[in-house]
């Protein structure tokens, strides 16, 4: 009826973390199969070599001994420290994540996994990676909080609406595993399968290939996050107020990101990927010191998770000099303020 | 001060002291209860409190201080009367038990007479939390009309907290109605323990009104309806600093507020 | 009027008590037998009633859930799921976990056996507020049944731990009513809870102090005070989420504002500590099941009564150890891991002394010790399996997998229902005074506790392979772990359905059990089975530590051997037995 391979006994171990998880998670196999033998044991053996003989035995009364107490606390507690400590650096492995490895973003949805890698390819429910280097991702929820989860990485996280999580992987071994959802989410949280495909470097390269090419330049190239996120900002109107010009209405946005900025009412915020999203989504949140809170808010019909994350990118790319002017033309959306300064005529060598 | 006749014992106690002071004991458990119950949702009120600070004073700024005020007295008394209440009945002084429950009685209404006029000074001013919004006209810096949708919430507190010269620069009025939300289940749920607290008032006084408390030995239902009466009292004292001192007001304020309140002007 | 000091020449240890005649049996006047009318039941104020009525009703509860999680296991014998949609799957998960959490594990114990069996252990004549008794059973039927009504109009499917923003904005289900229903028993438990402590602290009888309780005393005094103090922050969680749902505020929805990691914080603050209310007093049944049936004292009667409330402290300060992937951050992972290892440890000083307890004792095997021995297997097995969820680095891989429904499956019904199985039968006696068939009920019990290994311990392997939980549907490499699963499931319950049949069976045909029919100590083996109306005809007065099985004759063999008091006190004692309370002209304790 099954085959061997159809059973689940022994995961594959597929990255880094999940042999060096497999290691703990033995290591307290191994001890508590000892001490629970150890137990049982004691009370299989008493069961048989003190069961009643006759009605009136006699017991010795014995009440207690503090040694013992002391003993089968201490000894247990140091086991369990072990346990603690290796775990905890394990945790801490995953959790500190590597600030310059590629970053894939995945924006978890009712009832789909919607994928970017690093250079703007997109994918939904799947995920090609190449073997033997470091990845990160982050992630996100479109509504309710879910959980990616990869089980041959020995690894999950919960994306959470509203903010931004992250781990890392370094796939070892080649093969497609699964991804679940890990975190119940409604009617279709089993549905929620995708497919992680790691490749080896020749064949990741070649589906690369066979899909987008990149480009190298002083600005961000075709296909990438950033590049999306300035084609948005322009198609959103804005740079209509998010513009170097002296009568601007909105604060230059260029070589902020990591500085800490004041705001209204006099606290400081830090200049982050969390506070740009923040200010898109609901800008009268944290209004910047010195500026009227006019900016529209942005919900998620209008710019999704995944397009939401490339604005981040390319506002966190921008250094002096590189936003755009006001007149850089694009056609407005409908809904979007046209008065002011007029927008039509296009300047020449404008960047589009 | 000896109690001079004692009353009967329950037929589960042994004697007299061991049924007072397994009632007091109930009392006390049933107390700590509360204290998590009040301290939890505080406890979430604090930590959205110390996120949105703006916020949550801007909202504070737009309630009636002068009511609080006056309210807070008016409870502080009542804890006075009570207690004056414990003293009347171990002395076995009829009258002056029955007056000092009157007393505490009245004085908690009164408390809860203002706080329905404070509830319903909120619903005309529109300082319900609510999802609706409106459409708007406004005119931006060229002098050109648009249609904006507004929250009806956001307009109705941005009107109070003009008319308390509340500057409202950086105040986002989605969480200044996360802390109306908090400051009308706080006050309300201490609202429905004062009134579950003056219904067994009351129901003490009618008890006292057919001579249950000529044995002197059941002072110490006075005593546990005083602990909790004093509890009720703790809560808001708690809430009055929480909810009504977050924002800034003037002693002007709390008088003009005040006399609002009784329809004076 | 001098007070009748118990004979204790003859101790239940060394001579069975004299078994009363058929005649003298239907004569005498119970707390069963005294008014037959519905409404001297619905009006009665005697624990042992209350404690009765709560029996029935949580059999019928547990009875629900286990319906529900028949549908879940029958489903799941599939890989693309076998009877259920999706939508009905999540129904069925989320009432198994809520019926029997909220209107079965949390109130069975406490409601029956602390109700019952604690004013005797004690040597009261009732709780300390009878009439607040009845009333907390009322409340827990009003809550439980509106609860339930609101499964039945459409359900819930939020899981039992209703995390928002689903729960609030996005799920379809009667979360708010739900919840009140929820809300109100969670009232009943306060006042159970109440009742107890202060029944412990006041009401014990002469010669009764701290160090003489039995430790069931001790684990419900200990359970008792987790439960008035976590239970409030339930009621003020709920409450948020239910205003967040009916006003579509963000007190916890992002998009408006709120933060979702909140709730989870409000919400395992209370149940984490919720397990330790459901495990504790299966942890004191056990105690006594394991103490007669090995005819042995206690080992270490200090630790294990001291671990109770040690598990109860420590317990509050362990709840994020639900939560090390939701993205609250190294450093409160490492506290609440850090904290957790402390947690286990009391538990693990409890199997120890158990151990050390049967150890040279005189062991037989009725139901209520292959249920205790089941216990101590099978809740161990639960217990160690924490600790892999305990450490945070190899819960990323197990969180949220079926190897935490297996590990909490383990404590819950391999521990906690165990335990109250072996309660349940071995107070049964004393509570109806007949005994039940001594071959069907140890056969429920082997078949119970291999049911439940066969059918959990796939569930880690499942779990270990990455088996997510709550899904309705799985990937086919996990279908032989859960047609096993599902296999162990029915022989469970065929142990769960059998004493139904022979309990009720022995109310007609059982054998009179007479008043100390497992020789066992304990006041409430002193008075007779059914008890009087008010437990004992005189007031009992203790004069040593409980679980002296090992002294064959008693208050005599303790005086020679000066370990306890002289003629004259004995004496004194007699003088001032009736009418007080405290240690006043009564031997101290130890």
């Amino acid at each position: 009826m099954f085959a061997a391979q159809d059973i689940a006994l022994l995961p594959t171990a597929a990255s880094e973390f999940a042999k060096d998880s497999d290691l703990l998670f033995w290591y307290i196999n191994a001890v508590c199969t000892f001490g629970g033998a150890v137990v049982y044991l004691m009370i299989f053996a008493s069961c048989f070599a003190f069961a009643r003989r006759t009605p009136n035995d006699k017991t010795p009364r014995i009440l207690g001994s503090t040694k013992l107490e002391l003993a089968w606390s201490a000894v247990p507690m140091l086991f369990f420290l072990s346990f603690f400590v290796w775990g905890v650096k394990l945790y801490n492995d995953q959790v500190q994540v590597p600030p310059d490895a590629p970053e894939y973003f995945v924006a978890g949805k009712q009832w789909m996994w919607k994928v970017q890698h690093p250079d703007g390819q997109r994918e939904i429910n799947e995920l090609h990676v190449p073997v033997n280097t470091t990845m990160k991702i982050t992630g996100t929820s479109e509504d309710v909080i879910h959980d990616f989860g990869i089980p041959a990485f020995r690894s999950k996280f919960d994306v959470v609406p509203g903010r931004y999580t992250s781990t890392w992987y370094r796939p070892t071994k080649e093969g497609t595993y699964d991804i679940y959802c890990d975190q119940y989410c409604g009617q279709g949280h089993s549905q929620m399968i995708g497919k992680i495909h790691v490749l080896p470097q020749a064949d990741y390269l070649a589906w690369k290939e066979g899909t987008f090419k990149s480009k190298e330049g002083k600005y961000v190239t075709d296909g990438s996050p950033a590049w999306e996120g300035r084609k948005l900002f322009l198609k959103l109107q804005c740079n209509a107020c998010h513009n170097a010009e002296s009568q601007a209405r909105a604060p230059r946005l260029e070589g902020m990101f990591g500085t800490n900025r004041p705001l209204q009412g006099g606290r400081m915020v830090a200049f982050n990927e969390d506070y740009v999203r923040k200010s898109i989504r609901d800008p009268m949140a944290d209004v910047a010191d010195g500026w009227k809170p006019i900016m529209p808010a942005f919900p998620v019909s209008q710019v999704d998770e995944i397009e939401l994350r490339n604005l981040v990118t390319y506002i966190k790319s921008l250094k002096p000099g590189d936003l755009p002017t006001r007149t850089e033309k694009f056609p407005a959306p409908l809904g979007a303020p046209t008065a002011g300064p007029s927008l039509s005529a296009p300047t020449p060598g404008g960047k589009n | 001060m000896a109690a001079s006749t004692t009353g009967p014992v329950a037929h589960h106690f042994d004697n007299l002291a061991q049924q007072q002071t397994t009632v007091r004991m109930g009392m006390w458990v049933f107390l700590v209860t509360e204290v998590l119950f009040f301290g939890g949702i505080m406890c979430a009120y604090t930590v959205y409190r110390i996120w949105f600070p703006r916020d949550f004073e801007a909202g504070s700024a737009a309630l009636n201080v002068g009511i609080a005020t006056v309210n807070t007295f008016l409870l502080l008394t009542s804890s006075l009367t009570i207690t004056l209440g414990i003293r009347a009945a171990y002395a076995g002084n009829q009258k002056a038990l029955k007056g000092w429950l009157l007393a505490t009685i009245v004085l908690g209404s009164v408390f809860l007479g203002l706080k329905a006029r404070e509830y319903h000074l909120d619903y005309q001013e529109g300082l319900m939390p609510t999802s609706k919004k409106v459409v708007v006209y406004e005119k931006d810096d060229e002098g050109q009309e648009h249609a904006i949708e507004r929250s009806v919430f956001a307009i109705n507190v941005e009107r109070v907290l003009h008319e308390e010269k509340f500057d409202t620069a950086g105040v986002n009025t989605q969480r200044v109605q996360l802390f109306f939300i908090f400051y009308y289940a706080m006050t309300g749920l201490h609202v429905l323990h004062m009134v579950i607290g003056l219904g067994l008032l009351t129901w003490q006084l009618i008890l006292a009104q057919r001579g249950f408390f000529q044995h002197t030995s059941r002072y110490v239902y006075i005593e546990v309806m005083s602990l909790y009466w004093h509890f009720v009292d703790l809560v808001w004292i708690f809430l009055l600093p929480l909810l009504y001192l977050a924002g800034s007001h003037t002693f002007e304020q709390a008088i003009h507020q005040f006399q609002h309140a009784l329809g004076m002007h | 009027m001098a007070a009748a000091i118990p004979d204790l020449t003859y101790t239940p240890q060394s001579i069975p008590a004299p078994e009363p005649t058929e005649a003298q049996e239907e004569a005498r006047v119970n707390y069963l037998n005294y008014d037959y009318t519905l409404m001297s039941w619905l009006l009665t104020v005697d624990h042992k009633r209350i404690g009765l009525l709560y029996l029935i009703f949580a059999s019928i509860f547990f009875t629900m859930g286990a319906f529900a999680v028949s549908l879940v296991r029958l489903n799941l014998l599939s890989p693309t799921g076998a009877i259920l949609e999706l939508d009905q799957y999540n129904k069925a998960f989320t009432a198994h976990g809520t019926i029997m959490i909220f209107l079965f594990l949390i109130p069975v114990i406490p409601g029956v056996l602390g109700n019952f069996i604690v004013p005797m252990m004690i040597g009261a004549k009732d709780m300390a507020f009878p009439k607040l008794n009845l009333l907390s059973w009322y409340v827990w039927m009003a809550g439980a049944m509106f609860f339930l009504w609101q499964l039945a109009v459409g359900g819930l499917d939020t899981g039992w731990t209703f995390y928002p923003p689903y729960s609030s904005k996005y799920s379809h289900t009667n979360l708010t009513y739900a919840g009140l229903g929820i809300f109100i028993t969670g009232f009943s438990s306060i006042l159970t809870a109440l009742n107890i402590i202060v029944t412990v602290h006041k009401m014990r009888c002469p010669g009764m102090t701290w160090g003489r309780l039995p430790l069931f005393v001790w684990a419900m005094y200990a359970t008792s005070i987790i439960q008035i103090l976590a239970t409030p922050v339930l009621a003020v969680t709920v409450t948020l989420l239910a205003v967040e749902k009916t006003l579509g505020v963000g007190i916890f929805d992002p998009s408006l504002g709120g933060d979702p990691l909140l709730f989870q914080h409000m919400f395992w603050f209370y149940s984490h500590p919720a397990v330790y209310i459901m495990i504790l007093p299966g942890m004191g049944v056990i105690s006594e099941v394991i103490t007669c049936f090995s005819r042995k004292n206690i080992f270490g009667y200090k630790a294990v009564a001291w671990s109770s409330v040690g598990i109860a402290v420590v317990g509050f300060l362990v709840w994020g150890h639900h939560m090390f992937l939701a993205g609250q951050g190294l450093y409160l992972s490492l506290v609440f891991s850090l904290i957790t290892m402390l947690v286990a440890v009391p538990s693990a000083i409890k199997v120890f002394n158990w151990t050390a307890t049967i150890y040279k004792g005189s062991i037989s095997f009725e139901a209520p010790m292959i249920y205790a021995l089941g216990f101590l297997f099978l809740f161990t097995i639960g217990g160690l399996t924490g600790l892999h969820l305990a450490t945070a680095g190899t819960d990323i891989h197990l969180h949220d997998t079926y190897f935490v429904i297996a590990h909490f499956h383990f404590t819950m019904v391999g521990g906690m229902l165990m335990a109250w199985l072996a309660g349940l039968h071995y107070w049964w006696p004393k509570m109806t005074g007949r005994m039940y068939s001594d071959f069907w009920s140890r056969l429920a019990a082997v078949l119970a506790i291999s049911g439940f290994f066969l059918t959990f311990i796939p569930q880690f392997i499942a779990g270990y392979n990455g088996m997510p939980r709550r899904y309705p549907n799985y990937n086919e490499s996990y279908q032989l772990w859960n047609i096993m699963s599902t296999a162990g499931a029915s022989i469970q319950g065929i142990g769960y359905t059998l004493p139904l049949f022979y309990l009720i069976a022995s109310l007609f045909v059982g054998k009179r059990a007479g008043s100390n029919p497992w020789r066992a100590t304990g006041l409430e083996w002193q008075t007779p089975s059914p008890p009087p109306m008010h437990n004992f005809d005189s007031i009992p007065i203790v004069y040593f530590a409980p679980y002296e099985y090992s002294i064959p004759n008693g208050l005599r063999a303790l005086a020679a051997s000066g370990m306890v008091l002289t003629e004259s006190d004995h004496a004194a004692a007699n003088g001032h037995a009736h009418g007080t309370h405290g240690t006043q002209g009564v031997p101290s304790g130890s």
